[in-house]
Protein backbone atom coordinates (compact mmCIF):
# COMPACT_ATOMS: atom_id res chain seq x y z
CA UNK A 1 0.00 0.00 0.00
CA UNK A 2 2.56 2.24 0.89
CA UNK A 3 4.26 1.49 -2.63
CA UNK A 4 1.32 2.41 -4.46
CA UNK A 5 0.59 5.49 -2.25
CA UNK A 6 4.26 6.87 -3.06
CA UNK A 7 3.75 6.46 -6.65
CA UNK A 8 0.22 7.90 -6.35
CA UNK A 9 1.84 11.19 -4.61
CA UNK A 10 4.90 10.94 -7.12
CA UNK A 11 2.98 11.78 -10.03
CA UNK A 12 0.52 13.98 -8.74
CA UNK A 13 3.50 15.80 -7.60
CA UNK A 14 4.50 16.00 -11.40
CA UNK A 15 1.33 16.52 -12.75
CA UNK A 16 1.62 20.09 -11.18
CA UNK A 17 4.98 20.60 -11.11
CA UNK A 18 5.25 24.31 -11.31
CA UNK A 19 2.34 24.70 -8.36
CA UNK A 20 4.44 22.57 -6.75
CA UNK A 21 7.18 24.06 -7.00
CA UNK A 22 6.40 27.45 -5.72
CA UNK A 23 4.93 25.88 -2.66
CA UNK A 24 8.23 23.77 -1.96
CA UNK A 25 10.44 27.56 -2.22
CA UNK A 26 8.55 28.99 0.47
CA UNK A 27 9.87 26.23 3.18
CA UNK A 28 13.22 26.49 1.09
CA UNK A 29 13.30 30.27 2.55
CA UNK A 30 11.91 30.09 5.89
CA UNK A 31 14.03 27.33 6.50
CA UNK A 32 17.10 29.49 4.99
CA UNK A 33 15.99 32.03 7.29
CA UNK A 34 15.96 29.97 10.29
CA UNK A 35 19.52 27.95 8.74
CA UNK A 36 21.27 31.39 8.09
CA UNK A 37 20.55 32.31 11.80
CA UNK A 38 21.54 28.75 13.08
CA UNK A 39 24.77 28.46 11.12
CA UNK A 40 25.73 32.11 12.63
CA UNK A 41 25.60 30.63 15.96
CA UNK A 42 27.10 27.62 15.10
CA UNK A 43 29.91 29.65 14.52
CA UNK A 44 29.65 32.15 17.15
CA UNK A 45 29.05 28.71 19.72
CA UNK A 46 32.34 27.27 18.38
CA UNK A 47 34.65 30.52 18.51
CA UNK A 48 33.13 30.68 22.30
CA UNK A 49 33.98 27.45 23.31
CA UNK A 50 37.81 27.62 21.88
CA UNK A 51 38.01 30.76 23.38
CA UNK A 52 36.12 31.11 26.72
CA UNK A 53 34.58 29.39 29.00
CA UNK A 54 33.74 29.04 32.14
CA UNK A 55 36.41 26.92 33.49
CA UNK A 56 38.81 29.67 32.33
CA UNK A 57 40.06 32.97 34.64
CA UNK A 58 42.76 34.82 32.33
CA UNK A 59 45.05 36.82 34.20
CA UNK A 60 47.26 39.91 32.08
CA UNK A 61 50.06 40.84 33.26
CA UNK A 62 51.13 44.46 32.94
CA UNK A 63 53.91 45.26 30.25
CA UNK A 64 57.00 45.60 32.96
CA UNK A 65 55.94 42.51 35.32
CA UNK A 66 59.10 40.46 35.50
CA UNK A 67 60.26 36.83 34.71
CA UNK A 68 60.51 36.36 38.64
CA UNK A 69 57.17 37.93 39.33
CA UNK A 70 56.10 35.19 37.04
CA UNK A 71 57.37 32.47 38.09
CA UNK A 72 56.52 33.15 41.40
CA UNK A 73 52.67 33.61 40.22
CA UNK A 74 52.92 30.20 38.50
CA UNK A 75 53.98 28.29 41.36
CA UNK A 76 51.70 30.25 43.57
CA UNK A 77 48.86 29.42 41.28
CA UNK A 78 49.98 25.78 40.88
CA UNK A 79 49.33 24.99 44.69
CA UNK A 80 46.09 26.19 45.21
CA UNK A 81 42.97 23.82 45.44
CA UNK A 82 40.87 25.57 42.47
CA UNK A 83 43.38 25.59 39.68
CA UNK A 84 43.64 22.84 37.97
CA UNK A 85 45.98 24.02 35.57
CA UNK A 86 48.02 27.18 34.94
CA UNK A 87 49.64 28.04 31.46
CA UNK A 88 51.33 31.20 30.51
CA UNK A 89 51.05 32.44 27.38
CA UNK A 90 53.54 34.85 25.72
CA UNK A 91 52.32 38.39 23.50
CA UNK A 92 53.73 36.27 20.55
CA UNK A 93 51.89 32.96 21.36
CA UNK A 94 48.45 35.34 21.98
CA UNK A 95 48.84 36.79 18.92
CA UNK A 96 49.15 33.66 17.00
CA UNK A 97 45.72 32.59 18.68
CA UNK A 98 44.20 35.26 17.81
CA UNK A 99 45.49 35.12 14.03
CA UNK A 100 44.49 31.28 14.42
CA UNK A 101 40.61 32.14 15.29
CA UNK A 102 40.33 35.12 13.08
CA UNK A 103 41.78 34.20 9.64
CA UNK A 104 40.98 37.10 8.10
CA UNK A 105 41.94 39.51 10.53
CA UNK A 106 45.49 38.22 9.77
CA UNK A 107 46.28 40.82 7.28
CA UNK A 108 45.19 43.85 9.86
CA UNK A 109 47.11 41.97 12.47
CA UNK A 110 49.99 41.74 10.46
CA UNK A 111 50.25 45.77 9.77
CA UNK A 112 50.60 46.25 13.50
CA UNK A 113 53.99 47.60 14.48
CA UNK A 114 53.72 46.27 17.68
CA UNK A 115 52.19 43.59 19.17
CA UNK A 116 49.45 44.95 21.43
CA UNK A 117 48.33 41.89 23.30
CA UNK A 118 50.14 41.13 26.57
CA UNK A 119 51.23 38.26 28.31
CA UNK A 120 48.95 36.30 30.41
CA UNK A 121 48.05 33.25 32.49
CA UNK A 122 45.57 30.95 31.80
CA UNK A 123 44.07 29.59 34.87
CA UNK A 124 41.86 26.45 34.18
CA UNK A 125 39.85 26.16 37.22
CA UNK A 126 39.02 22.52 38.66
CA UNK A 127 35.58 21.29 38.88
CA UNK A 128 33.83 21.75 42.35
CA UNK A 129 35.41 25.36 42.04
CA UNK A 130 33.38 26.47 38.73
CA UNK A 131 30.75 28.51 39.89
CA UNK A 132 30.58 32.26 38.73
CA UNK A 133 31.21 33.62 42.51
CA UNK A 134 34.14 31.56 43.33
CA UNK A 135 35.57 32.41 39.73
CA UNK A 136 34.93 36.18 40.65
CA UNK A 137 36.80 35.76 43.36
CA UNK A 138 39.75 34.08 42.20
CA UNK A 139 39.69 36.71 39.63
CA UNK A 140 39.93 39.93 42.10
CA UNK A 141 42.48 38.15 44.24
CA UNK A 142 44.64 37.69 41.15
CA UNK A 143 44.10 41.16 40.19
CA UNK A 144 45.74 42.53 43.56
CA UNK A 145 48.89 40.28 42.85
CA UNK A 146 52.14 41.54 42.15
CA UNK A 147 53.31 42.33 38.20
CA UNK A 148 49.40 41.10 37.34
CA UNK A 149 47.74 43.96 35.00
CA UNK A 150 44.07 42.62 35.29
CA UNK A 151 42.05 39.06 35.63
CA UNK A 152 39.01 38.47 34.09
CA UNK A 153 37.09 34.97 34.31
CA UNK A 154 35.51 35.73 31.26
CA UNK A 155 36.85 37.58 27.92
CA UNK A 156 34.17 40.54 27.76
CA UNK A 157 33.83 39.83 24.20
CA UNK A 158 33.46 36.43 24.57
CA UNK A 159 30.68 36.73 26.82
CA UNK A 160 28.98 39.31 24.45
CA UNK A 161 29.75 36.65 21.59
CA UNK A 162 27.90 34.45 23.56
CA UNK A 163 24.47 36.53 23.89
CA UNK A 164 24.86 37.43 20.20
CA UNK A 165 24.75 33.26 19.60
CA UNK A 166 21.96 33.04 21.56
CA UNK A 167 20.36 35.78 20.12
CA UNK A 168 20.80 34.64 16.81
CA UNK A 169 19.27 31.22 17.43
CA UNK A 170 15.79 33.22 18.84
CA UNK A 171 16.47 35.25 15.90
CA UNK A 172 16.12 32.50 13.88
CA UNK A 173 13.41 30.59 15.05
CA UNK A 174 11.02 33.41 15.47
CA UNK A 175 12.11 34.71 11.98
CA UNK A 176 12.17 31.04 10.68
CA UNK A 177 8.65 30.20 12.53
CA UNK A 178 7.11 33.20 10.77
CA UNK A 179 7.86 31.96 7.51
CA UNK A 180 7.72 28.73 8.31
CA UNK A 181 4.15 29.08 9.36
CA UNK A 182 2.85 31.02 6.25
CA UNK A 183 5.01 28.10 4.04
CA UNK A 184 2.82 25.58 6.56
CA UNK A 185 0.13 27.55 4.70
CA UNK A 186 0.97 27.52 1.41
CA UNK A 187 1.37 23.63 1.29
CA UNK A 188 -1.66 23.19 2.54
CA UNK A 189 -3.47 25.30 -0.28
CA UNK A 190 -1.82 23.58 -2.77
CA UNK A 191 -2.55 20.08 -1.35
CA UNK A 192 -6.19 21.51 -0.95
CA UNK A 193 -6.31 22.34 -4.68
CA UNK A 194 -4.84 18.71 -5.64
CA UNK A 195 -7.52 17.53 -3.30
CA UNK A 196 -10.48 19.75 -5.38
CA UNK A 197 -9.10 18.29 -8.78
CA UNK A 198 -9.46 15.15 -7.86
CA UNK A 199 -12.96 15.32 -5.74
CA UNK A 200 -14.17 12.83 -8.78
CA UNK A 201 -11.93 10.58 -8.29
CA UNK A 202 -11.88 10.44 -4.61
CA UNK A 203 -15.89 10.36 -4.97
CA UNK A 204 -15.41 7.37 -6.90
CA UNK A 205 -13.02 5.47 -4.33
CA UNK A 206 -15.29 6.05 -1.43
CA UNK A 207 -18.46 4.57 -3.25
CA UNK A 208 -15.73 1.23 -4.11
CA UNK A 209 -14.83 0.94 -0.25
CA UNK A 210 -12.02 2.99 -0.05
CA UNK A 211 -10.84 4.05 3.17
CA UNK A 212 -10.46 7.60 4.37
CA UNK A 213 -6.48 6.48 5.32
CA UNK A 214 -6.17 4.85 1.63
CA UNK A 215 -6.84 8.40 0.06
CA UNK A 216 -5.50 10.61 2.50
CA UNK A 217 -2.16 8.64 2.21
CA UNK A 218 -1.12 10.08 -1.12
CA UNK A 219 -1.77 13.29 -0.20
CA UNK A 220 -0.12 13.23 3.11
CA UNK A 221 3.01 11.44 1.15
CA UNK A 222 2.94 14.70 -1.51
CA UNK A 223 2.94 17.29 1.11
CA UNK A 224 5.80 15.68 3.11
CA UNK A 225 7.89 15.17 0.11
CA UNK A 226 7.53 19.04 -1.04
CA UNK A 227 8.64 19.64 3.05
CA UNK A 228 11.86 18.02 1.92
CA UNK A 229 12.33 18.88 -1.35
CA UNK A 230 12.16 22.39 0.07
CA UNK A 231 14.37 21.23 3.22
CA UNK A 232 16.90 20.07 0.34
CA UNK A 233 16.65 23.00 -1.74
CA UNK A 234 17.61 25.57 1.52
CA UNK A 235 20.38 23.22 2.61
CA UNK A 236 21.70 23.70 -1.26
CA UNK A 237 20.98 27.49 -1.10
CA UNK A 238 22.72 27.67 2.03
CA UNK A 239 25.87 25.77 1.25
CA UNK A 240 25.97 27.93 -1.49
CA UNK A 241 25.98 31.22 0.14
CA UNK A 242 28.45 29.34 2.87
CA UNK A 243 30.90 28.52 0.06
CA UNK A 244 30.58 32.44 -1.77
CA UNK A 245 31.09 34.33 1.74
CA UNK A 246 34.02 31.83 2.57
CA UNK A 247 35.55 32.47 -0.94
CA UNK A 248 35.43 36.27 -1.31
CA UNK A 249 38.19 37.98 0.14
CA UNK A 250 37.46 39.91 3.28
CA UNK A 251 35.24 42.26 1.10
CA UNK A 252 32.39 43.18 3.69
CA UNK A 253 33.35 42.98 6.94
CA UNK A 254 36.29 40.88 7.98
CA UNK A 255 35.04 39.70 11.24
CA UNK A 256 31.86 39.10 10.48
CA UNK A 257 33.14 36.78 7.49
CA UNK A 258 35.24 34.63 9.71
CA UNK A 259 32.60 34.23 12.25
CA UNK A 260 29.92 32.72 9.79
CA UNK A 261 32.49 30.73 7.38
CA UNK A 262 34.70 29.05 10.27
CA UNK A 263 32.36 25.88 9.43
CA UNK A 264 29.45 24.56 7.85
CA UNK A 265 26.39 23.47 9.90
CA UNK A 266 27.34 19.90 11.75
CA UNK A 267 24.98 17.13 9.99
CA UNK A 268 22.68 16.55 12.87
CA UNK A 269 21.48 20.65 12.06
CA UNK A 270 21.34 19.35 8.43
CA UNK A 271 19.27 16.64 9.27
CA UNK A 272 17.09 18.89 11.43
CA UNK A 273 16.28 21.39 8.67
CA UNK A 274 15.16 18.18 6.25
CA UNK A 275 13.08 17.01 9.27
CA UNK A 276 11.52 20.49 9.58
CA UNK A 277 10.72 20.47 5.55
CA UNK A 278 8.99 17.10 6.82
CA UNK A 279 7.33 18.47 9.27
CA UNK A 280 5.87 21.91 7.63
CA UNK A 281 5.05 19.29 5.12
CA UNK A 282 3.08 17.01 6.39
CA UNK A 283 1.61 19.46 9.02
CA UNK A 284 0.66 21.32 5.46
CA UNK A 285 -0.66 18.44 4.60
CA UNK A 286 -2.94 17.12 8.05
CA UNK A 287 -4.29 20.76 7.77
CA UNK A 288 -6.25 20.89 4.56
CA UNK A 289 -7.20 17.42 4.66
CA UNK A 290 -9.07 18.47 7.86
CA UNK A 291 -10.88 20.62 6.15
CA UNK A 292 -11.97 17.80 3.75
CA UNK A 293 -12.44 15.25 5.70
CA UNK A 294 -15.46 13.51 3.97
CA UNK B 1 -29.32 -10.59 2.77
CA UNK B 2 -31.03 -6.98 2.25
CA UNK B 3 -33.95 -6.21 4.73
CA UNK B 4 -35.78 -2.16 4.49
CA UNK B 5 -38.33 -1.85 7.08
CA UNK B 6 -40.77 0.84 6.09
CA UNK B 7 -37.85 2.76 4.48
CA UNK B 8 -38.88 6.76 3.30
CA UNK B 9 -36.90 9.05 1.51
CA UNK B 10 -37.40 12.47 1.38
CA UNK B 11 -35.86 15.47 -0.40
CA UNK B 12 -36.91 18.21 1.16
CA UNK B 13 -40.60 18.46 2.39
CA UNK B 14 -42.20 18.09 -1.02
CA UNK B 15 -40.17 15.51 -3.12
CA UNK B 16 -40.58 12.03 -1.28
CA UNK B 17 -38.71 9.74 -3.34
CA UNK B 18 -39.34 6.71 -1.38
CA UNK B 19 -42.47 5.74 0.37
CA UNK B 20 -42.71 3.05 3.07
CA UNK B 21 -40.93 0.71 1.23
CA UNK B 22 -40.64 -3.00 3.46
CA UNK B 23 -38.94 -5.65 1.16
CA UNK B 24 -36.55 -8.24 2.02
CA UNK B 25 -34.29 -9.86 -0.40
CA UNK B 26 -32.43 -13.48 1.09
CA UNK B 27 -29.34 -14.56 0.38
CA UNK B 28 -28.82 -16.33 -3.46
CA UNK B 29 -31.42 -14.38 -4.41
CA UNK B 30 -31.58 -13.04 -7.72
CA UNK B 31 -34.42 -10.01 -7.88
CA UNK B 32 -35.50 -7.49 -10.61
CA UNK B 33 -36.04 -4.00 -9.46
CA UNK B 34 -38.13 -2.44 -12.03
CA UNK B 35 -40.52 0.84 -12.60
CA UNK B 36 -40.46 3.52 -15.03
CA UNK B 37 -38.16 6.09 -14.78
CA UNK B 38 -38.00 8.59 -11.55
CA UNK B 39 -40.01 5.71 -9.59
CA UNK B 40 -37.28 5.22 -7.32
CA UNK B 41 -34.95 2.40 -7.91
CA UNK B 42 -31.81 4.34 -8.24
CA UNK B 43 -32.71 5.89 -5.15
CA UNK B 44 -33.29 2.62 -3.63
CA UNK B 45 -30.05 1.00 -4.55
CA UNK B 46 -28.34 4.03 -3.64
CA UNK B 47 -29.64 3.75 0.03
CA UNK B 48 -28.65 0.18 0.20
CA UNK B 49 -24.72 1.07 0.30
CA UNK B 50 -25.31 4.78 1.57
CA UNK B 51 -24.62 7.08 -1.07
CA UNK B 52 -27.46 8.61 0.73
CA UNK B 53 -29.22 8.24 3.96
CA UNK B 54 -32.29 7.12 4.37
CA UNK B 55 -34.80 9.76 5.69
CA UNK B 56 -36.28 7.23 8.12
CA UNK B 57 -37.05 3.21 8.51
CA UNK B 58 -34.41 0.73 8.70
CA UNK B 59 -32.48 -0.92 6.33
CA UNK B 60 -30.14 -3.78 6.77
CA UNK B 61 -27.28 -4.97 4.76
CA UNK B 62 -25.64 -8.33 5.01
CA UNK B 63 -26.05 -8.01 8.57
CA UNK B 64 -24.90 -4.21 8.76
CA UNK B 65 -27.22 -1.74 9.72
CA UNK B 66 -26.94 0.88 7.22
CA UNK B 67 -28.11 3.98 8.78
CA UNK B 68 -26.34 3.34 12.09
CA UNK B 69 -22.91 2.90 10.56
CA UNK B 70 -20.33 4.67 11.22
CA UNK B 71 -18.26 6.62 8.85
CA UNK B 72 -15.37 4.68 9.44
CA UNK B 73 -17.26 1.33 8.54
CA UNK B 74 -19.12 2.15 5.50
CA UNK B 75 -15.81 1.57 3.90
CA UNK B 76 -16.60 -2.29 5.08
CA UNK B 77 -20.08 -2.69 3.72
CA UNK B 78 -18.72 -1.43 0.66
CA UNK B 79 -16.44 -3.95 0.35
CA UNK B 80 -18.91 -6.62 0.47
CA UNK B 81 -20.85 -5.36 -2.64
CA UNK B 82 -20.30 -4.63 -5.97
CA UNK B 83 -21.96 -1.60 -7.44
CA UNK B 84 -22.82 -0.98 -11.50
CA UNK B 85 -23.53 2.41 -11.34
CA UNK B 86 -25.76 3.44 -13.85
CA UNK B 87 -23.39 6.22 -14.98
CA UNK B 88 -20.51 3.81 -14.60
CA UNK B 89 -18.32 6.51 -12.38
CA UNK B 90 -14.77 5.00 -14.13
CA UNK B 91 -11.53 6.88 -12.81
CA UNK B 92 -11.41 8.93 -16.07
CA UNK B 93 -7.43 9.32 -15.86
CA UNK B 94 -7.10 4.82 -15.01
CA UNK B 95 -6.71 2.75 -17.58
CA UNK B 96 -9.43 0.06 -17.59
CA UNK B 97 -7.33 -2.47 -16.39
CA UNK B 98 -6.46 0.15 -13.28
CA UNK B 99 -10.45 1.20 -13.00
CA UNK B 100 -11.00 -2.94 -12.43
CA UNK B 101 -7.87 -3.77 -10.31
CA UNK B 102 -8.49 -0.22 -7.58
CA UNK B 103 -11.03 -2.29 -5.92
CA UNK B 104 -8.62 -5.43 -4.86
CA UNK B 105 -5.84 -2.33 -4.79
CA UNK B 106 -8.22 -0.91 -2.17
CA UNK B 107 -8.30 -4.10 -0.12
CA UNK B 108 -5.28 -5.24 0.08
CA UNK B 109 -5.39 -7.83 -2.57
CA UNK B 110 -1.45 -9.20 -3.84
CA UNK B 111 -0.40 -7.88 -7.44
CA UNK B 112 -0.24 -11.10 -8.95
CA UNK B 113 -3.58 -11.78 -7.66
CA UNK B 114 -5.06 -8.13 -8.56
CA UNK B 115 -3.84 -9.36 -11.98
CA UNK B 116 -4.70 -12.55 -12.62
CA UNK B 117 -8.37 -12.02 -11.53
CA UNK B 118 -8.37 -8.15 -13.32
CA UNK B 119 -8.08 -10.39 -16.60
CA UNK B 120 -10.36 -12.47 -15.94
CA UNK B 121 -12.79 -10.85 -15.61
CA UNK B 122 -12.20 -8.38 -18.30
CA UNK B 123 -12.08 -11.62 -20.76
CA UNK B 124 -15.17 -12.68 -19.45
CA UNK B 125 -16.66 -9.62 -20.34
CA UNK B 126 -14.86 -9.58 -23.91
CA UNK B 127 -12.77 -6.56 -22.44
CA UNK B 128 -9.29 -8.04 -22.93
CA UNK B 129 -7.80 -6.06 -25.97
CA UNK B 130 -8.90 -2.83 -24.07
CA UNK B 131 -7.04 -3.32 -20.77
CA UNK B 132 -4.72 -0.14 -21.70
CA UNK B 133 -7.50 2.08 -22.85
CA UNK B 134 -8.55 5.13 -21.31
CA UNK B 135 -12.71 5.32 -20.57
CA UNK B 136 -12.97 8.03 -22.90
CA UNK B 137 -11.69 6.04 -25.62
CA UNK B 138 -14.18 3.38 -25.14
CA UNK B 139 -17.80 3.06 -26.40
CA UNK B 140 -20.78 3.53 -23.97
CA UNK B 141 -21.08 -0.22 -24.26
CA UNK B 142 -17.90 -0.79 -23.44
CA UNK B 143 -17.49 1.58 -20.43
CA UNK B 144 -20.34 -0.04 -19.25
CA UNK B 145 -18.75 -3.54 -19.48
CA UNK B 146 -15.91 -1.84 -17.65
CA UNK B 147 -18.23 -0.73 -15.18
CA UNK B 148 -19.42 -4.15 -14.70
CA UNK B 149 -15.95 -5.82 -14.54
CA UNK B 150 -15.22 -3.75 -11.38
CA UNK B 151 -18.17 -4.71 -9.77
CA UNK B 152 -18.17 -8.57 -10.14
CA UNK B 153 -13.88 -8.92 -10.20
CA UNK B 154 -14.34 -9.43 -5.89
CA UNK B 155 -16.67 -11.69 -6.48
CA UNK B 156 -19.09 -9.82 -3.77
CA UNK B 157 -21.42 -11.04 -1.53
CA UNK B 158 -24.16 -8.86 -2.96
CA UNK B 159 -24.42 -7.21 -6.22
CA UNK B 160 -25.91 -3.90 -6.73
CA UNK B 161 -26.75 -3.04 -10.57
CA UNK B 162 -28.48 -0.02 -11.96
CA UNK B 163 -29.78 -0.23 -15.99
CA UNK B 164 -26.67 -2.78 -16.15
CA UNK B 165 -27.24 -3.42 -19.97
CA UNK B 166 -28.60 0.25 -21.17
CA UNK B 167 -25.84 1.03 -23.56
CA UNK B 168 -26.03 -2.64 -24.94
CA UNK B 169 -27.27 -4.05 -27.69
CA UNK B 170 -29.79 -7.39 -26.87
CA UNK B 171 -27.30 -9.97 -27.49
CA UNK B 172 -24.46 -8.41 -25.22
CA UNK B 173 -27.62 -7.74 -22.60
CA UNK B 174 -28.36 -11.42 -22.52
CA UNK B 175 -24.70 -12.49 -22.24
CA UNK B 176 -24.24 -10.06 -19.56
CA UNK B 177 -27.95 -11.37 -17.89
CA UNK B 178 -25.88 -15.10 -17.89
CA UNK B 179 -23.04 -14.07 -16.53
CA UNK B 180 -24.89 -12.65 -13.69
CA UNK B 181 -27.50 -15.84 -13.25
CA UNK B 182 -24.14 -17.80 -13.47
CA UNK B 183 -22.28 -15.80 -10.22
CA UNK B 184 -25.74 -16.03 -8.62
CA UNK B 185 -25.28 -19.66 -8.76
CA UNK B 186 -21.86 -19.34 -7.35
CA UNK B 187 -23.59 -17.41 -4.59
CA UNK B 188 -23.87 -13.79 -5.01
CA UNK B 189 -27.16 -12.42 -4.12
CA UNK B 190 -28.09 -10.42 -7.32
CA UNK B 191 -29.91 -7.17 -7.58
CA UNK B 192 -31.20 -5.58 -11.20
CA UNK B 193 -32.42 -2.27 -11.12
CA UNK B 194 -34.02 -2.13 -15.45
CA UNK B 195 -36.85 -1.25 -17.41
CA UNK B 196 -35.71 -3.80 -19.81
CA UNK B 197 -39.14 -5.55 -19.81
CA UNK B 198 -37.85 -8.26 -21.97
CA UNK B 199 -34.94 -8.98 -20.36
CA UNK B 200 -37.03 -9.59 -17.37
CA UNK B 201 -39.54 -11.79 -19.19
CA UNK B 202 -36.72 -13.72 -20.39
CA UNK B 203 -35.08 -14.63 -17.45
CA UNK B 204 -38.27 -15.39 -15.55
CA UNK B 205 -36.90 -14.22 -11.80
CA UNK B 206 -38.78 -12.65 -8.96
CA UNK B 207 -39.44 -8.99 -9.68
CA UNK B 208 -40.09 -6.07 -7.64
CA UNK B 209 -42.15 -2.47 -9.22
CA UNK B 210 -42.07 0.65 -7.86
CA UNK B 211 -43.72 3.08 -8.86
CA UNK B 212 -43.90 6.70 -7.47
CA UNK B 213 -41.84 5.44 -4.87
CA UNK B 214 -43.92 3.32 -3.47
CA UNK B 215 -43.86 -0.71 -3.64
CA UNK B 216 -46.35 -2.59 -5.96
CA UNK B 217 -47.66 -5.81 -4.50
CA UNK B 218 -46.74 -8.18 -6.88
Amino acid sequence: MIRHSLREALLNLWRNRFMNLVAAFTIAVSLLVLGLFLLLAHNLGSVVAEVGSQVTVSVYLREEATEEQRDKLLQTLKGRAEVEKADYISPEAALEKFKKLFPAMREVAGELEENPLPASVEIRVAPGHRDPEALRSLSEEMKRLPGVDDADFDLPWVSRLRDVASMARTAGISLGGVVGLAAILTIASVIRMSIYTRQDEIEIQRLVGATRAYIAAPFLLESSLLGIVGGGLSLTALYAIYRRLAASQGSVAPFLQDLLTASFLPRSTMVLLLLLGLGAGALGGILSLRRISR
Amino acid sequence: MVELYHVNKDYGRAHHALMDISLEVEKGDFVFLTGASGAGKTTLLRLLFRQELATSGKIVVDGMNVSTLSIASVPRLRRRLGVVFQDFKLLPRRTVFENVSMVMEITGVSRREQRAKTYTVLEMLGLNHKVRSYPLELSGGEQQRVAIARALVNEPALLLADEPTGNLDPNLSWEIMTLFKTINIRGTTVLVATHDKDLITRMGRKVVTLEHGRLLAH
